[in-house]
């Protein structure tokens, strides 16, 4: 690859990641609960996409069938924590358990197909198509969240008690929340599977420390004064993360291999995680 | 208008842990009527409140409202009735939004919330400054666009009397918000109280520390000992009680203090 398509390239997979991003800042910041079930869903949403793709259908259906079943895995973690009064961590291990066992089978029909249809379009066009998904999907999930709705999903954040006596129906809350956060990650998952030309069952692991990394990465961009700034700096945050991350670990760059993506993430958050608490940088204040 | 009748509250029931907080209390409580409960420490006050806010359910017992039982709502549908101000003020205001988003969410509470319509309008903002200008409570509209966990504590107790009024709510439970203030903002924060419950004529059941306020602006007083009701006091007998008296009632023995079983 030359070189201009080498920066495309990182581009549009940063600019599916953002939605990775995001998705987690509605977890972890908005509702204030780990949801586990986006590493299933962002491999569901690529799997989806993929199977479906090679099996000859069109790609626009495809991509909506994967946000469809991405939002159901919200939903489904969303009633465990509802109904079983679970907690949101073995709610959405549960949840995380059968996608994958439902997962590995639908790969296996990989097999049966022919791989011609996938991967055909150049980075250029790559980038084009993420931008053109990607930005108007950022533009509403900001409309949302200063929505009056988007302000009865913060105020989940503060407790159950608090937000049922504000007269927010709990439940339908929260299902929608995840249910809208397991939809960006399957929308993710799906571009990522388009823009790489592949996917497997695995795709989605590290996906929250991804996410993580990029808000907090944001909030040096843009200190995270209100929730616009916020979203911004997470969007900005999750290209420049995916852009270095790539640049660190791609063996045609200065890169030190695939293989060592999980370990180059990990050192990165600690990193910026250690520096913010010893002070080197400069403590705004967040949230 | 609100009847208690026979309400029991276990904690840890059947385990050697077992504690109960409210052994039969039983009182009613009229429309309009501002009522104080009063009594020692782990008497059952707080018990008693949270439990008409919705926070904790019956063992046994019934409420009713408007001869409707609602012993058994959730949390969600006695918020429509029931409005609290808590000494944690986690329970009665939301920490991560600001002091404007509070009150516009309050204005949302149990009607259908749009997805497209921006929360935040100048209207708004407008109109919830006006207020709290007339409400005259230390300068409390320059806080509008602060975060509530940023705010100090009489401003927040104000806001959760704020949104409860604004909610529409009948019923205003209080318990303790006047607690660890200084003079001065504890004063400030009684008098608007006692401003909003009297101008918005609410049904309010309040827990306070000081029993001097307590006599002065409830209708009727409510004596909690060994979670059981030790007097009631009101009309011509309130008027006519010293606050000697009403001490000497705090340790008043109930009269029935066996345990009723259970199951």
């Amino acid at each position: 690859m030359s070189i201009f398509d080498n920066i495309f390239f990182i581009l549009a997979f940063g600019l599916a990641f953002s939605l990775v991003g995001l998705g987690i800042f509605l977890s972890n910041k908005v509702f204030k609960l780990i949801d586990l079930t986006c590493e299933a869903s962002f491999a569901l949403g690529g799997c989806i996409y993929g199977v479906m793709v090679l099996a000859g259908m069109n790609p626009l259906f495809a991509i909506i069938t994967a946000m469809f079943i991405g939002y159901m895995a919200g939903a489904i973690t969303a009633s465990f924590i509802n109904y079983i009064k679970l907690d949101a961590i073995i709610a959405s291990l549960l949840t995380v358990g059968g996608l994958q066992s439902l997962l590995t089978k639908l790969v296996e029909f990989k097999r049966f197909v022919p791989s011609s249809v996938f991967g055909n379009l150049s980075p250029i066009s790559n980038f084009i198509l993420a931008l053109v998904i990607v930005c108007p999907v950022v533009y509403l999930f900001y409309k949302l969240m200063i929505s009056e709705y988007g302000l009865s999903m913060r105020i989940y954040g503060d407790g159950e008690i608090i937000t049922e006596s504000m007269g927010v129906d709990c439940t339908q809350i929260l299902s929608c929340g995840l249910g809208l956060e397991n939809l960006l990650f399957a929308l993710a998952g799906a571009l990522v599977a388009q823009i790489t030309g592949e996917f497997s069952v695995n795709m989605g692991s590290g996906c929250i420390i991804f996410g993580i990394t990029a808000i907090i990465l944001g909030g040096r961009i843009f200190s995270h004064v209100n929730i616009k700034t916020a979203i911004i700096g997470t969007f900005v945050g999750a290209i420049c993360y995916q852009a270095s991350l790539k640049i660190l670990v791609s063996k045609e760059l200065i890169g030190v291999g695939e293989e060592y993506t999980n370990v180059v993430m990990a050192v990165i958050l600690v990193l910026l995680v250690a520096l913010r608490r010893s002070g080197y940088v400069d403590k705004t204040r967040e949230n | 208008m609100i009847d208690i009748e026979d309400a029991f509250v276990v904690f840890y029931a059947g385990t050697p842990l077992e504690r109960v907080a409210l052994r039969g209390v039983k009182f009613f409580v009229q429309d309009g009527e501002v009522v104080s409960i009063l009594g020692n420490n782990g008497s059952g006050r707080s018990t008693l409140l949270r439990f008409l806010a919705g926070h904790i359910q019956l063992n046994f017992g019934r409420l009713w409202y408007n001869k409707v039982d609602i012993s058994a709502q959730s949390l969600y549908s006695r918020s429509k009735i029931v409005s609290s101000v808590f000494f944690n003020n986690n329970v009665c205001t939301a920490g991560s939004l600001t002091v404007l988003e509070n009150l516009i969410l309050a204005t949302l509470s149990h009607q259908p919330k749009s997805c497209v319509r921006e929360a935040i309008r100048d209207d708004m903002e407008e109109r919830f400054y006006t207020q709290l200008r007339n409400l005259n409570f230390m300068e409390m509209e320059n806080l509008l666009h602060e975060k509530v966990c940023n705010i100090p504590k009489p401003y927040k107790q104000v806001l959760a009397l704020l949104i409860a009024v604004i909610k529409g709510a009948k019923v205003l439970v209080i318990d303790e918000h006047s607690t660890g203030l200084d003079e001065e903002a504890s004063h400030a924060l009684l008098e608007a109280t006692s401003k909003i419950i009297r101008s918005k004529k609410m049904t309010t059941i309040m827990v306070v520390n000081d029993p001097e306020f307590a006599l002065k602006h409830s209708d009727r007083l409510v004596v909690l000992n060994y979670g059981q009701v030790v007097a009631n006091i009101s009309g011509e007998e309130k008027n006519k009680i010293k606050l000697e008296d009403l001490y000497m009632m705090f340790n008043r023995k109930p009269k029935i203090a066996g345990k009723k079983n259970i199951s």
